[in-house]
């Protein structure tokens, strides 16, 4: 029953998303319902104007339930929220997930956190965590405190 | 049938979707605590992995917080117009979400409904199935003589063993049923037959009905009796020559085994007695004759050497037995010993006066074993008396056990 509303879920997820796509964002590779890969553009008037940036989603079999794993790749942001391994910091990512959300309001949250970023600058412990850090995202104990940027 | 999966005819409003699942709500509730609505199984699956409402992530603390949506919005999704989930097999059905099951079971014809024989197993579309019914290979038919039904792939062998099937004798062109048929033949006076005595010679051949009056002038009738014995006789014989021919097969097969057995032997012993013979046949005979020479020599050495080693082995058999005849002597010098030493200590003990004869057998016991020789035997002393009686010829031939010498002090000691 899960499997059948998780693939059920992503195929509308993913027809949504073609056919009415969100400013600045675009799928580019969704094969299979593991893996996804789609691109974020900057928003103008940002820091990140004109900059292109790819994300990858991977899906576990419990999704919605659970959250999708999001980094990026390739090109990666300097933000104080993102690692330079692609690590985001975004509680909606982690501990605060809820199956209401999807692939579609998680880029809006990360755009939204790139649009309102006033200092492009890396996480203040990029280098330790970087070094440290296990290839999920999802095995990391984040404390979140900052709600401004 | 699963009404998530439906696919709807018009778009629907987004407040009749379920945020989890995102399509129209399936049996929607209510949380008693927000007021939000889900599915019913999109919340209870949610609820697994986190007790938090999917929307505003208040707290719910059992499943008995959910109560069903209010009967307008259970209406509304209910009414929503559907295609039939059979709409690519080419239905064309429009209608209410909660007609649905009933159309997929009782009026779709592009349902997939499995072939009512059950040999058959195939998936037919409702509207083929009548006429699949009539064409298909499991169907039963009527068997044209019988009456009976039998399914289709097993007329053809039906035929055959229908009881009540007309066939006509080949011979006398009369009909009967089957079952008679076999009995019949038998007994068609019109079918033809060889004489009796045809395995003798007799060349008659006729109807089935002329058979008596042959057989009454047949030249072979009186010689009956003979001949039957005789092809009695000759069965036997044919029956033990058979059993012979047999008999000799195995034989042959045990010579066989033997020949290719003493032809290895003898390929194997050709290694000793000839080892170089083999090799020497190209470089010619003297080779060969010197070789042989070396050969002869180097087996007179080795009998020599044999002729020692047995010298030796008799003499290591003499010297063994002689060890042995020691041991044995040891041995007895070993009990003489220890009975004098049980004597002694007996004398002690009587000279101190002082402890009874039963005192005594815990002591012997006890130098038994501290003695140095560690000989735990406690022999009784009449035993050994007897036995130091029997060997004090050996005594002088023997020198005492070294393990005595110390001992010796000890026991005076006592």
């Amino acid at each position: 029953m899960s499997n059948a509303l998780f693939t059920k879920r992503l195929s509308k997820e993913l027809v949504d998303l073609k056919i009415n796509p969100p400013v600045g964002i675009e799928v580019t590779e969704a094969d299979t319902f593991k893996s996804w890969k789609l691109t974020l553009d900057g928003v103008d008037g940002t820091l990140y104007a004109g900059e292109r940036f790819t994300l990858e989603f991977r899906f576990s079999p419990n999704y919605p339930m659970e959250s999708p794993e999001v980094v990026f790749t390739g090109n990666i942001p300097i933000h104080p929220h993102i690692y330079s391994n692609g690590h985001i910091c975004l509680n909606v990512l982690y501990n605060q997930w809820s199956p209401v959300l999807s692939v579609r309001s998680v880029c809006l949250s990360i755009q939204s956190m790139l649009s309102s970023c006033t200092c492009k600058e890396p996480p203040p412990d990029n280098n330790h965590y970087v070094k440290t850090a296990k290839a999920s995202p999802k095995q990391t104990q984040w404390s979140f405190h900052d709600d401004s940027v | 049938m699963d009404l998530n999966s439906v696919v709807y005819v018009e778009s629907v409003n987004s407040n009749l979707i379920c945020c989890v699942c995102q399509t129209p709500f399936v049996d929607p509730v209510v949380i008693e605590s927000c007021g939000h609505t889900f599915c019913k199984n999109c919340i209870t699956q949610a609820l697994l992995t986190r007790s938090t409402c999917p929307v505003d992530r208040s707290h719910i603390s059992s499943v008995n917080e959910f109560r069903p949506a209010a009967k307008i919005i259970v209406n509304m999704v209910n009414e929503l117009l559907t295609y039939c989930p059979n709409k690519n097999a080419g239905c064309t059905y429009q209608g209410q979400r909660q007609l649905l099951i009933y159309h997929l079971k009782e009026e779709c014809m592009f349902a997939k409904l499995a072939c009512r024989n059950e040999e058959c197993g195939e998936m037919i579309l409702k509207k083929d199935l009548s006429k699949h019914m009539e064409s298909c290979k499991a169907r039963m038919v009527k068997c044209e003589n019988c009456e009976a039904k039998v399914q289709l792939s097993t007329l053809e062998g039906h035929k055959f063993t229908c009881p009540v099937k007309n066939i006509e004798c080949p011979f006398c062109h009369t009909t009967r049923i089957q079952s008679e048929h076999t009995l019949h033949l038998e007994e068609c006076p019109e079918k033809p037959v060889t004489c009796l005595h045809v395995e003798f010679g007799c060349s008659w051949e006729g109807r089935q009905c002329d058979l008596s009056d042959h057989i009454v002038s047949c030249s072979y009738e009186p010689l009956k009796g003979f001949f039957s014995m005789y092809k009695q006789r000759n069965e036997a014989l044919e029956q033990e020559n058979q059993q012979l021919r047999t008999n000799i097969q195995e034989l042959n097969n045990t010579v066989d085994l033997l020949e290719n057995q003493v032809s290895a032997m003898s390929d194997w012993l050709s290694n000793f007695t000839d080892p170089k013979g083999l090799s020497s046949n190209s470089e010619g005979q003297h080779l060969n004759s010197s070789a042989h020479d070396i050969l002869l020599s180097g087996n007179d050495h080795i009998k020599n050497e044999i002729e020692n080693l047995n010298f030796s082995l008799v003499d290591i058999d003499a010297i063994m037995t002689e060890n042995m005849r020691m041991q044995e002597e040891i041995q007895s010098v070993k009990n003489i010993c220890h009975g004098l030493r049980m004597q002694m200590h007996y004398l002690l003990m009587e000279k101190r006066g002082g402890e009874p004869s039963v005192g005594t057998t815990g002591s012997v016991v006890r130098t038994g074993l501290n003695g140095p020789i560690g000989i735990g035997r406690t022999v009784p002393p009449n035993a050994n008396n007897s036995k130091s009686g029997h060997d004090t010829s050996l005594e002088s031939n023997m020198r005492p056990p070294r393990s005595l010498g110390p001992e010796s002090p000890r026991q005076e000691k006592l």
